[in-house]
């Protein structure tokens, strides 16, 4: 398997998260773990704009604490950008993002596999 | 080092002294012992093995001076000299400095400050440049301030005899710009919305502004909600900003208590009343992303009495380290509101009151209160110059009924009297009809005390007037304390015919 050295993110603020990204073939996936709030938003938007475009991007969120309505607005933006050349998908979603996609009626949207 | 400053003096006041009271008795002494003239030794030694003692308190006294001055001058300013090539040390990121040359503390001070003249220059236009910054940054954030309180002002309140509107927004720099608005369409109807808007500064006052011209005008135009939240996904997705917003926007109608509401991705508001629940509805999608995207309009009946609590995602993730505000929390606090009469319409202040001492805000905080009272009410100060206001709630609410004038004298006067005796604040006023009767509720938060039962006297005499026309005309007159508040309760049979 010729998996990249895992390249780590930290988002300044009081809320870190941290992203680390695994690069597999084709695929990329991206796993977070923290707090995804404003801030941290911006740190999720620079690791998803480092990834071609036609990738097919995978976001595991199992370490993912809280997720905030900007933080959605940037996993939204990944899975538009990748679905046009590529794909887009979500793994391991805790129950708190999993509630906050539901309301928002963007589970069914993103692909979340299960 | 204080008391070491009241030491000081006295100890070089005595040394002083001791000094001069020292010489002038050497000088006498020796006079007194010499004999003959020119230098006499033996005298001298004499006068100095005397004087001995004297001597060595004096030097004890020089030698504490001495230690003084060392802590209070040399060790101060050794310490300011480190402290000086410290910081030149971290601007240069830990280069080598020269070493200072100069002899003494001060020397080496002044060495110091010479030596570093340069970084400390750089280090104080850092900071200046720092504060340029900042300063632009405060100007971005005051732009987007003056945004958003042109077009989504941070409080909202509507009054009409049927329905009520309240928000309350709390700001926080550098994050979203949440809106509320409220606005009557005609005499029972009201359009409201509230959104999340998922941008910041500057572009997200904008979209807030855009967001709310855009609904108005579509409501405006007589479209339904779910029209309007189409109507502005299509024009934020056409903008190509990429600018995305949560709405829920509904049109309440204050005659037959319909809620005709759409949803865009917005949390689902509570439904407020004895018991509080959520409202259900479809979750639609945020605005702004897909042009697919499809908004329903559904329709919900909310009954007198109850009301609807919309608020923003700032409230319920308010996080305190360990937990959220959650949902749970912010059920319980609608409920208190609506369990205390007098409190119900301070609900949305009191939501943001309740997540502000939970957690301060990251985010912005924004809660919308519709109130759909049974009857009408009116929440009046208690205060004589208040009757005023309630003689006009009861003209305009008894319409042409014979009886207005008696009526308005007798609530008058229990108004008078709770004023009085009650010593309450505030007095709620709620005026409801039902199959047969006209029912007047009055409620103040006073200690127990039913107006009905002051001393009655003449009861033909003036003051006592109000009291003898209720207690002929009413058909029900009933008092009881609900939760430390006084309530009291007159029923007036509706006259055949009218």
């Amino acid at each position: 398997m010729d998996s990249d050295v895992p390249a780590r993110f930290r988002a300044e603020g009081e809320l870190q998260m941290e992203i680390n990204k695994i690069t597999d073939g084709n695929a990329v996936m991206l796993s977070l773990s923290g707090k995804l709030d404003a801030s941290a938003a911006v740190a999720l938007s620079a690791a998803v704009e480092e990834v071609a475009e036609d990738r097919d991007l995978v976001m595991d969120l199992e370490g993912l604490e809280y997720v905030s309505s900007m933080g959605l607005r940037e996993i939204v933006r990944a899975s538009l950008k990748m679905s046009a050349k590529g794909s887009f998908s979500m793994i391991n979603v805790p129950a708190q993002a999993a509630d906050a996609l539901r309301m928002t009626g963007l589970y069914e949207k993103l692909n979340v596999l299960s | 080092m204080k008391k070491r400053k009241y030491l000081f003096l006295p100890l070089v006041l005595s040394f002083l002294v001791l000094l001069l009271a020292l010489c002038i008795f050497g000088i006498v002494r020796y006079f007194a012992l010499a004999e003959g003239e020119g230098f006499q030794s033996e005298a001298f030694f004499r006068v100095l093995w005397e004087t001995l003692p004297a001597l060595g308190v004096l030097a004890v006294l020089g030698l504490f001076a001495l230690v003084y001055l060392a802590l209070s001058v040399a060790k101060p300013m050794k310490k300011m000299r480190m402290s000086v090539e410290k910081t030149a040390q971290r601007v240069t990121n830990g280069a080598e400095r020269p070493v200072p040359v100069g002899a003494g503390c001060v020397g080496k001070l002044s060495d110091a400050l010479v030596a570093e003249e340069g970084e400390i220059a750089a280090l104080l236009a850092a900071v200046a440049k720092e504060s340029d910054a900042q300063a632009a940054e405060r100007e971005k954030l005051s732009a987007a301030r003056a945004v958003c309180a042109v077009v989504a002002p941070d409080t909202i309140g509507l009054e009409t005899l049927t329905y009520g509107v309240r928000a309350s927004i709390l700001r926080v720099p550098s994050v979203g710009a949440d809106f509320c608005d409220a606005f009557a369409l005609d005499g029972r109807r009201v359009f409201i919305a509230v959104g999340d808007v998922w941008e910041q500064g500057l572009s997200a006052a904008l979209l807030s502004a855009r967001s709310v011209r855009t609904l108005r005008e579509n409501i405006a135009a007589g479209h339904t909600p779910a029209q309007a939240l189409s109507a502005l996904n299509r024009a934020l997705i056409a903008d190509g900003s990429g600018g995305a917003a949560t709405v829920f926007c509904a049109i309440f109608d204050s005659v037959s208590g319909e809620l005709h509401y759409a949803n865009a991705g917005h949390l689902p508001p509570v439904i407020a009343g004895e018991a509080c629940s959520f409202l259900r509805m479809r979750a639609g999608a945020p605005l702004g992303f897909y042009a697919d995207a499809e908004f329903s309009d559904e329709t919900f009946g909310l009954h007198a009495g109850q009301g609807l609590v919309v608020y923003t995602d700032g409230v319920v993730n308010s996080s305190d380290g360990k937990e959220l505000f959650g949902y749970g929390r912010l059920l319980s606090t609608v409920q208190k509101y609506y369990a205390n009469a007098l409190e119900t319409e301070n609900v949305a202040q009191g939501v943001l009151a309740a997540a502000e001492d939970f957690a301060k805000a990251e985010d912005d905080r924004a809660v919308l209160a519709l109130f759909f009272p049974a009857g009408v009410r009116r929440l009046l100060s208690a205060e004589r110059s208040e009757a005023e206001k309630m003689r006009e709630l009861l003209e305009n609410w008894l319409h042409e009924d014979p009886r207005k004038k008696n009526i308005q004298i007798a609530c008058e006067e229990i108004f008078a009297n709770i004023v009085e005796h009650a010593g309450a604040k505030a007095i709620q006023i709620n005026c409801e009809r039902e199959e047969n009767s006209f029912i007047i509720r009055f409620t103040d938060d006073g200690e127990p005390f039913n107006p009905l039962q002051t001393d009655p006297g003449d009861p033909y005499a003036e003051e006592n007037k109000g009291l003898t026309i209720i207690r002929r005309i009413a058909g029900e007159i009933f008092y009881r304390t609900k939760q430390n508040l006084n309530v009291l309760t007159v029923r007036f049979p509706i006259i055949k015919g009218l």
